[in-house]
């Protein structure tokens, strides 16, 4: 499936409004972005200032955003696309196949016809139970 | 409910849920030949099940209904009763 969209990155596809609000978000102080955010180095506020994206020794060097003050080492590590806030996922499954069929009866006890897409859950409580129709 | 009724509304809830597993698959591959025939060959075995069951025990919906002298659809004992017959 083509679709315009497809030229455009990840970060791309996503509007404006919702990118500005998770950056906001991972700002530095927000104990609850930091926390979900476990990438995100440790500020560090002595005098030998590392760059939270690699770790390497900083240089004065500041984000491009302006409400921003972390310091970076080099102009790379500005490029918001290398950005070390939450990136946003991106999913791709293979195109189902027509194949792997259970027999129709076996299909109502599964709950699907197609052996591909049966993926009972398995661990804790769910391995206890049985289905039986 | 007997046996062999009982039989027949078991298949007609398994092909019925065969037909609907084609269905959702042709709806993403429209042009797909084996599932074409899949939902063709369900589809006509469904049909058939429920025509002899239609024919034999009653409606399964109201669309199966032969309008005669009394509207079958409320004969039946309803599905909650069957156990109880």
């Amino acid at each position: 499936m083509n679709t315009k969209n497809d030229q455009y990155t990840p970060r791309e596809r996503v509007h404006p409004d919702l990118l500005r609000e998770l950056l906001e978000e991972a700002e530095p102080g927000n104990l609850r972005a930091a926390q979900s955010v476990s990438a995100y180095p440790k500020e560090n506020m002595s005098r030998s200032v590392s760059c939270p994206r690699c770790a390497q020794r900083a240089e004065k060097r500041t984000c491009v955003r302006s409400t921003c003050e972390k310091t970076y080492c080099s102009e790379n590590c500005t490029d918001p696309k290398n950005s070390v806030f939450p990136s946003l996922a991106m999913v791709y499954s293979p195109v189902q196949e027509f194949t792997d069929l259970y027999d129709p009866e076996e299909g109502l006890c599964r709950g699907t016809i197609f052996k591909q897409l049966d993926k009972p859950l398995t661990v804790g409580k769910c391995q206890e139970r049985r289905w039986n129709v | 409910m007997n046996d062999s009724r009982r039989k027949l509304l078991k298949q007609i809830q398994i092909l019925s849920f065969t037909v609907n597993e084609a269905v959702l698959y042709l709806d993403l591959h429209p042009e797909d030949k084996a599932a074409l025939a899949y939902y063709d060959k369900y589809r006509n075995l469904l049909r058939e099940a429920i025509h002899s069951y239609e024919k034999n025990y009653g409606p399964i919906t109201f669309c199966g209904v032969e309008a005669g002298c009394s509207w079958s659809w409320v004969m039946d004992p309803w599905p909650w009763e069957y156990d109880a017959q």
